[in-house]
């Protein structure tokens, strides 16, 4: 087991990371959010919709320091009030380390997403859309929310199909048909009660470098994590190899040397990347480390300008 | 006759050249008294001599040469109308404002750019926003782009609200302090062929970050009093003395607005505010509509729930049923899932209240009156009053099951004219486009209905949304379906007793009748005898509201609006 990277006291760059959590009502959005925050080491804003999949867990929800703040529905033709845009400012005001949206149950997770990306002061995380494992194909064959849940998994980085536990062979096998059709290429994570290891979620730069790396978790047969503990790497090449990394590694952190311009800090998110000059780094070299689904992706070599050697 | 009916306060006789009652008992009078603001009797010259006799009354002859009518009553509008034309109107039909002026009538993109920059001009401050509102794309065969509008300001934030309110445009520097050019991945941002930025923006996010670029002029706010204040005004334009505000938070800021107005002595309506469901949790929205009926006065109506289901038709967000979108657009949105929408819909009915549920595309229809069936077989409760609002999809087939459940159904017969043409071409095609707001099918098939205008989505006038479904003429001149055609006489009970029947204020207003409120619309001609072709050309001198005189802003020798050119000989599609 190697030990965490030492980075976890440094200040956050300025850009509060958003995740978007999407996905029909009963698909356990509002479960994922409550793990989230019950694990969360960092202060975390989040957004709530008032019609939630039941009531959102009032303990770790609602009784903490303003950080909630509730999204409310209004007529689409006329909604500019009390939308995401406004919750998200406030949300801001109160200077939290990572912000979470929970978007409604018809919500398009993709277009929740567009106000991180053009939001000075945030940048997109995750969009993480989810789908019932026991409803899913059923709900596809629904004219009434057919087209509006198929339509939810457009634009996601990771889909979690969950409630596996419940679905039973013949529904799961329909469920799993589903969404490659739905989001070919898609990584898809298979979670009971939404449990996803969390450094996978935590968009902060503290939380995923300062969670043990390599522990054995339930979800390693989904999950691999990666080390890449290497040199100074030239620019050009580090950015055509960060530009062609596979879509299924979901995250990428830590430092990097440049060469010949010194330590940056990377943070990849499913194919979106930037790399922060910081002169801060108390080692040099290159320390990163990562998750996604592929067993054996050769980072090390990919970084390196070889990608030809990647895993698969 | 021993003794009068009261001798407290004084009787004041109108005498008008013809009084349409609406009341079937006494359809015509000429005279009606009036005191303490509500009618006190209703008759002709003799009925008048006798009164005279009895009462310690003055005669008002101002009206001798009008005709009265009960004042109108808008079942389904927003009072953001009286906000929204704190800014500039760019609309392709001319349209009046509050104050009784006339803008609009942009019939090419120059004409619009003009426009703005005449008002541009009048601006001091150069850091001041331009905002502008009602520009509706479907009418132009050239695209607006941030060009155009750079040539109005390359230093003043321009945002120009489309009539649809799902599209804006801006121009660069909207986009430059909004962080949005180059933004590849947000789709809201609309590019050219050559992946420019048009200017265009869609989507939520976009939208909301160009409000945020011009600040307090696009700000949303509650209701406010200035606001109700302007609404009024446009109300007495039009002859409405009864309207709806049919979305609100209705928290305890916007109740104390409506409030404070209401008792102002010179306000000129009796307004309904909705309850706007999806605002607030189950639970507490059901506390608060319980705890709001309580509320209110002879000129505040509480308790109405308005639920939202899907989106619009013009927007292609209403959702539709097989086969859809006639040109192949996507089904549309719901606001709310179906599951939640159902649970809502029968928490408040079991709640005893009263819901107007928009609904525009006949999947959503269905879908209500599906959910409302289960309601009304679980919890019978007579005299629901429950009302599909718009209802434009809606076929014969859900009209009988209105029918059955005693369901309402608020037509939106303004869209005939506005967006007939788009309806018939690209949205629904021809078919389904002529047997849009179905007025012929509800009356035919029992339904109790009302027709309206949705303001601020298309002008406050009654006697306009009733010249529509009259004659279902579209903007082309084309009769879209006139197998659902309205008689004249149907179309004005639709606008006076029908609709007061949906707000549950039928024994207070929508006709003239022995102690009703003295509410009235003052016409120069008696819209049952123009030509059907020239109901909108009736004209509104004013109204009078609880006994009181208003007189209309818009200038005696003013054209009525929209400018509608009407074919020498109409095509029937
Ligand atoms: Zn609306
Ligand atoms: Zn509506
Ligand atoms: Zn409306």
């Amino acid at each position: 087991m190697t030990p965490p990277l030492n980075v976890a006291a440094r200040p956050a760059p300025g850009l509060i990371p958003v995740t978007v959590i999407g996905g029909f009502l009963g698909s356990g959005k509002t479960t994922l959010v409550n793990r989230i925050l019950g694990a969360a080491t960092t202060r975390i804003a989040v957004l709530v919709n008032d019609f939630g999949d039941i009531n959102v867990d009032a303990a770790l929800i609602r009784s903490d320091d303003g950080l909630t703040l509730e999204l409310s529905g209004g007529c689409i033709c006329c909604s500019m009030a009390e939308g995401i845009g406004p919750a998200l400012v406030a949300a801001m005001e109160k200077g939290p380390d990572e912000i979470l949206i929970e978007a409604s149950g018809v919500g398009e997770p993709r277009r929740v997403a567009e106000f991180a990306l053009l939001e000075r002061g945030l940048k997109l995380d995750m969009v993480v859309t989810m789908a019932n494992a026991v409803e899913l194909a059923a709900q596809l064959d629904d004219p009434l929310i057919g087209d509006t849940v198929a339509r939810q998994f457009d634009g996601a980085d990771l889909v979690v199909l969950n409630h596996v536990d419940a679905a039973g062979d013949a529904r799961l096998t329909e469920a799993r048909a589903a969404l490659r059709r739905l989001a070919p290429g898609k990584t898809v994570a298979e979670t009971t009660r939404a449990a996803l290891p969390m450094e996978l979620l935590a968009g902060s730069t503290l939380s995923l470098l300062s969670a043990p790396q390599g522990d054995p978790m339930a979800h390693d047969h989904v999950f691999h994590r990666y080390r890449v503990d290497t040199g100074p790497l030239p620019r050009p090449a580090l950015e055509a190899a960060l530009a062609a990394l596979p879509a299924d590694l979901l995250r990428l952190k830590g430092w990097v040397e440049i060469a010949g311009e010194g330590p940056a800090l990377l943070q990849w998110v499913a194919g979106r990347w930037e790399l922060t000059p910081g002169s801060d780094a108390q080692e040099t070299g290159t320390h990163l480390v990562g998750i996604g689904t592929q067993p054996d992706l050769d980072l090390t070599e990919m970084l390196s300008g070889n990608p030809l050697k990647a895993g698969q | 006759m021993t003794s009068s009916p009261a001798t407290s306060s004084a009787v004041t006789i109108f005498k008008a050249a013809r009084i349409r009652t609406m009341n079937p008992n006494r359809p015509l009078a000429t005279h009606v008294a009036v005191r303490d603001g509500r009618i006190l009797a209703v008759g002709d010259a003799s009925d008048c001599a006798a009164w005279q006799a009895t009462w310690d009354c003055t005669l008002d002859e101002r009206f001798a040469e009008r005709i009265l009518m009960p004042g109108f009553v808008e079942a389904h509008g927003h009072t953001m109308e009286g906000s929204l034309w704190n800014n500039l109107f760019l609309g392709y039909f001319k349209r009046t404002a509050p104050d009784g002026h006339v803008e609009g009538g942009l019939k090419s993109i120059e004409a619009v750019v003009e426009r703005l920059k005449e008002e541009e001009a009048k601006l001091t401050d150069p850091d001041q926003a331009l905002v502008a509102w009602g520009f509706d794309p479907i009418y132009y065969s050239e695209r607006m782009t941030r060009k155009h509008l750079d040539a109005v300001s390359a230093t003043r934030p321009i945002v120009i609200m489309h009539a649809s309110l799902h599209l804006l445009n801006v121009n660069t520097p909207v986009m430059e302090r909004g962080n949005m050019l180059g933004q590849s991945n947000v789709e809201g941002i609309l590019r050219d062929a050559e992946g420019v930025e048009t200017g265009e923006l869609q989507e939520m996010a976009a939208m909301n970050m160009a409000a945020r670029v011009v600040g307090e002029a696009m700000a949303v706010r509650d209701v406010d009093a200035d606001t109700l204040r302007t609404y009024g005004r446009a109300s007495v334009n039009a002859g409405v003395t009864t309207t709806t505000d049919l979305h609100q938070r209705l928290n305890d800021d916007s109740l104390a607005a409506f409030l404070a107005v209401t008792k102002e002595a010179d306000f000129p309506i009796r307004i309904v505010p909705a309850l706007g469901a999806i605002q607030w949790a189950l639970d507490e929205g059901i506390a608060r509509a319980t705890e709001l009926k309580t509320q209110g006065n002879d000129r505040l109506y509480m308790g109405l729930v308005k639920i939202m289901t899907d989106g619009s038709i013009q927007g292609f967000t209403g959702r539709l049923k097989w086969p859809g979108y006639h040109n192949g657009a996507p089904n549309g949105l719901w606001n709310v899932p179906p599951a939640q929408l159902k649970a809502m819909i029968l928490a408040y009915h079991e709640a005893g209240m009263q819901m107007h549920c928009h609904v525009n595309g006949d999947q959503a229809s269905e879908f209500v009156i599906d959910v409302m069936e289960e309601a009304l077989t679980k919890a019978p409760r007579p005299d629901h009053r429950h009302v599909l609002q718009h209802c434009q999809m809606a076929d014969r087939a859900q009209f009988r099951r209105m029918k059955a459940l005693g369901l309402s159904a608020n037509l939106f017969a303004n869209h005939i004219f506005y967006w007939g043409e788009q309806h018939y071409a690209l949205t629904m095609g021809p078919d389904k486009a002529r047997r849009m707001d179905a007025c012929g099918t509800a009356l035919a098939e029992g339904v109790q209905f009302s027709v309206h205008c949705d303001v601020p989505v298309t002008p406050l006038n009654p006697l306009f949304t009733a010249w529509c479904a009259v004659n279902r003429l579209t903007s082309e001149g084309r009769i879209m379906g006139p197998e659902e055609c309205l008689p004249v006489e149907e179309a004005l009970k639709a606008i006076t007793i029908g609709a007061a029947y949906q707000l549950k204020l039928d024994h207070l207003v929508g006709s003239i009748e022995v102690g009703k409120f003295a509410d009235f619309a003052v016409l120069d001609s008696d819209p049952a005898e123009v030509e059907p072709m020239k109901l909108r050309e009736v004209r509104v001198l004013g109204t009078i509201s609880a006994g009181q005189w208003y007189e209309s802003a818009i200038p005696a020798d003013q054209a009525p609006v929209p400018d509608v050119t009407i074919p020498d000989a109409p095509v029937p599609a």
